[in-house]
């Protein structure tokens, strides 16, 4: 019987991106690209991914152009460009989203190919962006990607029409990325960003049994460390924090029993929306600790139609989607801040973090309880509890991540906010100050920690 | 010797007895008697009149658990057992069917603590079911204007019990310290 008729494959090259997006690329299309992508060899590419926040941004358009002038692509980047490109997408990627520009490239190099020198597109057209994480359809059957591309439904996973009767063949999560070259890139972004002495101290912290202060590395006492904004360690852009929100968010958008699963680490992370949300990980916390500090841009986020685990994954924890985000994010924070904080500004909780399943970080009860009653900067809160600044970044972080921070209510708006707010916090006496639990309470706190 | 009291308090079935339990440095003394109405539908024996537990602080310092019993018929307990306490611990049953009237009467019989400010909630049985959730709890308490701990429990554990009223000490006092 002849072979049925496929459309040629494409060569993708790939340039700017790291070892590890390659092989996320090549698990890619070997998993929902239907053969209709490869990645490009030694030979010209028919089409280009060029990655401009990738280990080697600097120069990676321009040498991309320069070489290939008229080869299609589609640009990645956490902000806009505004590069030549023909699409352009903002990171996080999701993989229909990137296997849709492909797909729109592959049609504009089959027109162009006829006049192989002429370019893709009309010189001076605005990119076509594609948004990174549009808004969820419901689920498609089989036969159809969220792009409206005609595929097969995905590899391992159970398509829809798949009768109720049928056991659930097992999912294949592939191996994307070795463990060996995450933990080479984490401890060499580790080693730069804590100032390890040496990447061997870096190393010896993956195997190593961190205690609940580490949560918050510059644990700095009051008085040690200048408040000023400028001295405040900040957080990268781009964390496995953020991917986990957007995962989470599109897992509860998403209807059963679709999940959300993060590629591109060691093991991946699933996303479940079943009873209110679980998270299913093998990733140990050694190895998600060093994972949190660095900013990712190998990673993928793929909605999969499952209606069940794989078997290697059943017997791993179901953790509560607040319980997971909340750990991803003291880990990610460490005592350091986003961009922008303002430690001046008041703030206020909604709610307490739910601290009997949660990891408590020191001093999280205290701050809980300062702010559940009135508003107070985080400068104030610092010099009011006499808590190391790591401890309370590193809680406003993780509750804020939650949606817990309040920062707009009427309380808040009538004792001012900013700088003018400090100011006059500043002339009056400090709150009531921390002491040693000398008192009957203090004692009953050391009892009951006992 | 020095005495101090915390009251637990919430409807039946809600876990008092076994939270006192968990933190008593002695076996408790209780007046579980079989129930006779409604309530054994949830439980067969009920506390009547209260449960009692210690927590020993050094030589001279005693912290004395009571639990109230949880039916409305014996709340001129209520009064009797909360007066001079320093904290309330609401104990509430998720599984009940309407746990969020439960929280409004109980805020009700013990005004000044919710007020001033010394109140935490457990809410137990959350294994059972998850919703309502914690964050469905604080939007009833919104009106109110309150935002006292509120977290999941399991009365059978003393380190969910520990944290709950440790929880109630820093809402008294944040300035403590450990």
């Amino acid at each position: 019987m002849p072979a049925e008729a496929t459309p040629a494959m494409a060569q993708v090259g790939v340039f700017g991106a790291g070892d590890a997006f390659r092989r996320m690329l090549e698990m890619l299309f070997k998993l929902q690209g239907q053969g209709r992508f490869q990645l490009a060899g030694d030979s010209p590419p028919d089409m280009a991914i060029v990655d401009l926040d990738g280990p080697r941004p600097d120069g990676v358009w321009q040498e991309f152009r320069a070489r290939f002038p008229h080869v299609p692509a589609v640009v990645l980047s956490v902000r806009e460009t505004g590069r030549d490109a023909e699409r352009e997408l903002r990171k996080p990627i999701r993989a229909d989203a990137l296997l849709s520009a492909l797909e729109s490239l592959r049609g504009t190099r089959a027109r162009q190919r006829p006049a192989e020198s002429s370019p893709t597109r009309p010189v001076g057209a605005p990119p076509v962006r594609v948004p990174s994480a549009p808004p969820i359809p419901a689920a498609p059957g089989p036969g159809a990607d969220r792009a409206g591309i005609a595929t097969p439904a995905p590899v391992g996973a159970l398509a829809s029409s798949t009768p109720e009767s049928r056991p659930a063949p097992p999912i294949p999560l592939p191996e994307v990325v070795s463990a060996k070259e995450v933990e080479r890139n984490l401890v060499e972004y580790v080693g730069d960003t804590l100032n390890q002495a040496s990447t061997r101290d870096a190393t010896a912290c993956l195997e190593m049994d961190e205690g609940p202060d580490s949560f918050c590395l510059n644990g700095t006492r009051v008085g040690d460390q200048d408040l000023a904004e400028t001295g405040v360690p900040r957080i990268p852009q781009h964390t496995l924090l953020d991917i986990c929100v957007q995962a989470a968010t599109e897992a509860r958008r998403s209807g059963d029993p679709q999940f959300v699963v993060i590629h591109g680490l060691v093991e991946p992370i699933i996303f479940m929306p079943q009873e209110g949300g679980f998270v299913v990980t093998r990733l140990g916390k050694n190895r998600m600790r060093f994972i949190c500090l660095a900013p990712l841009t190998d990673v993928l986020r793929v909605i999969v139609p499952l209606r069940g685990l794989p078997p290697d994954l059943a017997d791993c924890p179901h953790v509560p989607y607040d319980q997971f985000i909340w750990e991803v994010a003291l880990l990610t924070s460490r005592g350091r801040l986003p961009e922008g904080t303002d430690l001046h500004t008041p703030v206020k909780l909604k709610r307490w973090p739910n601290l009997t399943r949660f990891l408590e970080s020191p001093g999280a009860m205290r701050i809980a309880a300062l702010w559940a009653g009135t508003s107070y900067s985080l400068a104030e809160t610092i010099r009011a509890l006499s808590l190391a600044p790591g401890f309370v970044y590193a809680f406003y972080f993780a509750a804020d991540s939650l949606g817990l921070i309040d920062r707009h209510s009427t309380a808040l708006s009538r004792r001012g906010s900013g700088r003018a707010w400090a100011a006059k916090q500043a002339e009056a006496p400090p709150p009531k100050a921390a002491r040693p639990g000398t008192g009957m309470l203090g004692r009953l706190l050391k009892r009951l920690l006992a | 010797m020095a005495n101090y009291k915390i009251v637990f308090t919430g409807p039946v079935g809600a876990g008092k007895t076994t939270a006192i339990n968990a933190l008593s440095d002695v076996g408790t003394v209780g007046t579980d008697q079989r129930a006779s109405d409604m309530t054994s539908h949830r439980k067969d024996k009920t506390t009547v009149a209260m449960d009692y537990g210690i927590m020993k602080i050094g030589d001279r310092e005693r912290v004395h658990l009571y639990g109230t019993p949880g039916q409305e018929r014996f709340d001129f307990m209520w009064d009797i057992l909360s007066e001079g306490c320093i904290g309330l611990v609401l104990l509430l049953d998720n599984t009940r069917a309407d746990p969020f009237k439960d929280l409004h009467f109980f805020l009700k019989a013990f005004p000044d603590y919710a007020d001033s400010r010394r109140l935490a909630i457990g809410v137990t049985r959350m294994d059972v079911t998850r919703t309502p959730d914690l964050a469905a709890y604080y939007e009833s308490l919104r009106p109110l204007q309150l935002v006292p701990p509120i977290f999941e429990v399991d009365a059978r554990k003393r380190q969910d019990v520990a944290t709950l009223v440790r929880a109630l000490l820093y809402t008294i006092d944040p300035g403590l310290s450990e």
